[in-house]
């Protein structure tokens, strides 16, 4: 049955059609002329204005860009951090959350106590330096993955999400012969795919957009991220048109082209996570 | 049963306890890293090698990692020269974040051997002793001790001491300190008949012509006569007025922020006018450094807040200029003077903002100034032109009588191989590659600045940190625009010394007397 629209419905639906355009458009341009800079010759994009199309077009920033093995050297590095850290991330959050969300374990108050304190009071940037220097893990990625695995925020969600699930599932399980481990990797973990993802995607993210880690604990090129190369590609443009440098190569294209290339792998991903990202913000929300 | 629930969940939550220990508290975890990778651990004295780190503040992102075949030249160098057993290690950090950086290794006792500072981490690691005192080491640095400015060596003078070599200048005006000046549109003063400015008032009807009489020739009411960026202090201007309104200067009552002085009101009036003529770019208090560029590639104003090397035509804001419009023609405006023949633009920061400090923590403060002095020494087997544009012959030429460098290697080319800036233990400016349109910019640039009689930071000065700069900034873009009148100036004056500025100005007069 077809229910037929009134004149105010169908203008409701244009008008808003024609805001969510001009939304989309708002944000997909910056990320469209960053596209075009890169593919601009170096006086063009200096020129600046409202790029439509590349400006006599040319790979000339790309192949400066590419030619730097650096730019492959922070990508592994990003790919390796983040990977690791979700993983591993993703498998301990969920050890903690469920230890947490059973009351009978010993000590129970006082590491929910713990663990909220944390979330809290953290030990501040310098005695975490100290901490890591301590370790030995000054230039190691895995003062990186060490320190983003687990975050009390992700904990409790996770905890909240265990325990709101019924017992009885556990209990039938029990029932059946299945150990403790059985129940949490057989049973918990794969009824609880939304959250992990979640929790991981968050994890993954907050990996990927580091900053302020790869700065302070990262001293060798070897060992950069991204983010913080890419950092030091803009900074590096800067500098060389300031002091006259930058003569031979396109400030503005080869900031474009590096902010493409790092950005390229997520743009593709993105879609087929999206839907974790909806759920993410569902989580803890109250369902029908 | 129950007991063997509570072991495995108790195991679980360990496990995940202690990930999370180390992550957000400060108490060691249970792993113990071993495969750390940096630190030499320090051998006694009569070392066979020296190991030294050194902190550089720029962004290179091709310098490599283990510093590249640049490296093995420059041990072989130093081989030849008597250094065999200096080794080094190169960690460059570009923009701001260098000194976040700085500041985490200084308050965990990993300060790197030799560094790059600013004046005020210079003056707050000299007052916690992270840094020694150099003035005994001078001597111990022939290759460049003659070449720096005795003003430099005074500005980054501390307590009495000095505390970062400032760096050394060769000989002749395209390489003096002052890089920074107002460029002008010559083919824009040749249509309307002018010639290059030379007072305010000149100034003046220059700016009028290009606002009016169409000069780019497209028919439209489109341009400005001045191109600026939102951080501006028009120091061209205020100098004609006998001002530099952030730079200390010396009154009969001692030294007095420049913005405080009288002068200030007459360039405030000046630049009132003059935007509320249209003279100067409507959105200049908005306009950042690559927005300027672009207005300036698109002949939207013709004098314009550049450098130096804005003259060469391979520079990217002068060949996307010349890419749009091939007939441009750009000229230097040497200096303007004002009402009283006064005149004169900021000087550059001491040592040209590249200073070097060496940690109080570094054991062979000796062995250290030999590579310093290494870098910067340019006899047979020295590191000049390794540390700062590559390999002779490879990367550049020099001309017969060795006043010109002709580079044929690009910067991006020098730092992969690991040699020039990031390896510039110690600067002495040479810009014998610059093209010679941008030296005729250069040499007039040279003679026309303000000193700051003060360069260093005081204690109130971080106390309050907005009132020696960004206090003036907001009242000269409000009284610019026209959203204050002129006589706002005086409420800034008030409002100056009344957060801090009287102890600021104390301060500054104490520390400035103690270095007479």
């Amino acid at each position: 049955m077809k229910v037929k629209k009134g004149v105010g419905e169908r203008l409701f639906e244009m008008v808003n059609a024609f805001i969510l355009a001009v939304l989309s458009l708002v944000m997909l341009y910056p990320f469209w002329h960053e596209l075009c800079l890169s593919f601009s010759s170096a006086t063009e994009a200096t020129r600046g204005g409202v790029f439509l199309l590349p400006r006599e077009f040319t790979m000339q920033a790309y192949q400066l860009v590419t030619k730097n093995a650096f730019i492959w050297t922070s990508y592994a590095n990003s790919i390796y951090t983040a990977v690791l850290t979700t993983g591993i991330g993703v498998l301990l959050t969920a050890m903690l959350a469920y230890g947490l969300s059973k009351k009978q374990v010993a000590g129970h108050r006082f590491l929910s106590f713990a663990v909220v304190f944390c979330m809290i009071f953290n030990g501040g940037l310098i005695p975490t330096y100290l901490t890591v220097k301590g370790l030995n893990l000054i230039d190691n990625l895995w003062a990186l993955i060490l320190m983003a695995i687990v975050t009390p925020y992700n904990t409790i969600i996770v905890k909240n999400f265990f325990s709101a699930m019924p017992s009885e599932l556990e209990e039938a399980a029990f029932i059946d012969g299945a150990g403790p481990l059985r129940i949490f990797f057989q049973i918990i973990m794969p009824l609880s795919k939304a959250v992990l993802a979640t929790v991981g995607l968050w994890i993954a993210v907050a990996s990927w957009n580091n900053f302020m880690g790869p700065l302070i604990y990262m001293n060798s090129r070897e060992n950069f991220t991204l983010p913080l190369y890419i950092r030091q590609v803009i900074d590096g443009q800067m500098l060389a048109r300031t002091t006259g440098e930058g003569a031979q190569s396109a400030v503005e294209s080869v900031i474009g082209a590096t902010i493409i290339i790092s950005v390229a792998p997520i743009l593709c991903v993105y879609p087929f996570l999206q839907k974790y990202f909806v759920k993410g913000v569902m989580i803890g929300s109250v369902k029908g | 049963m129950k007991k063997y629930w509570k072991r495995i969940l108790a195991c679980m939550l360990a496990a995940g306890m202690a990930a999370s220990l180390g992550a957000s508290c400060s108490s060691p975890s249970t792993a113990s890293g071993t495969d750390g990778s940096s630190t030499p651990d320090a051998a006694p004295a009569e070392k066979e090698s020296y190991h030294f780190t050194i902190y550089r503040s720029g962004a290179w992102p091709t310098y490599p990692a283990d510093g590249g075949e640049g490296y093995q030249i420059m041990k072989d160098a130093m081989k030849a020269y008597g250094l065999p057993n200096i080794d080094w290690e190169v960690v460059a950090i570009g923009g701001t974040e260098y000194y976040d950086k700085l500041n985490v290794l200084a308050a965990s006792d990993s300060m790197p051997d030799a560094m790059n500072v600013d004046m005020v981490t210079l003056t707050s690691f000299a007052d916690q002793g992270l840094i020694i005192p150099l003035e005994d080491k001078l001597d111990q640095l022939p290759a460049i001790k003659d070449l720096m400015r005795p003003a430099e060596v005074d500005a980054v003078t501390y307590n009495g001491h000095l505390y970062a070599f400032p760096v050394g200048y060769l000989e002749g005006a395209i390489n003096g300190p002052n890089t920074n000046g107002l460029i002008i549109r010559q083919d824009w003063l040749d249509k309307v008949g002018k010639d290059v400015p030379t007072t305010i008032d000149e100034m003046y009807e220059v700016m009028k012509a290009f606002k009016e009489q169409d000069p780019d020739g497209n028919g439209q009411d489109d341009t400005f006569g001045y191109l600026g960026v939102d951080s501006t202090v028009f120091d061209v201007i205020f100098g004609a007025y006998g001002i530099q309104p952030q730079f200390w200067m010396e009154t009969p009552d001692g030294l007095r922020m420049g913005s405080t002085l009288e002068g200030t009101k007459d360039a405030l009036a000046t630049l009132q006018k003059w935007y509320a003529e249209g003279l100067i770019d409507p959105d200049i208090f908005t306009t950042d450094a690559s927005l300027k560029d672009q207005k300036f590639a698109n002949s939207k104003g013709g004098i314009y807040e550049g450098s130096g090397f804005t003259g060469s035509s391979v520079q990217p804001e002068t060949a996307a200029l010349l890419a749009a419009t091939p007939t441009a023609k750009v000229a230097p405006i040497g200096s303007i003077k004002g009402p009283n023949g006064d005149f004169g633009a900021q000087e550059s920061a001491p040592g040209y903002g590249n200073i070097r400090a060496i940690s109080s923590s570094c054991e062979d403060v000796d062995v250290l100034i030999q590579l310093l002095n290494w870098s910067v020494d340019d006899s047979e087997n020295g590191g000049f032109y390794l540390c700062s544009i590559g390999v002779e012959g490879e990367d550049f030429t020099l001309s017969e009588d060795g006043s010109k460098i002709i580079q044929t290697s690009t910067y991006d080319e020098i730092y992969a191989k690991g040699l020039g800036n990031p390896v510039r233990f110690l600067q002495v400016v040479d810009r014998r590659w610059v093209e010679d349109d941008a030296v005729k910019c250069f040499e007039a640039f040279q003679d026309s600045y303000r000193e700051n009689k003060y360069w260093g930071t005081t204690p109130a000065m971080l106390d309050y940190p907005d009132t020696c700069t960004k206090l003036f900034q907001e009242y000269l873009a409000k009284i610019v625009m026209g959203s204050l009148p002129v006589d706002a100036w005086e409420d800034y004056v008030d409002e100056f010394y009344s957060m801090g500025g009287d102890q600021i100005e104390k301060e500054v007069n104490e520390a400035y007397q103690a270095l007479q």
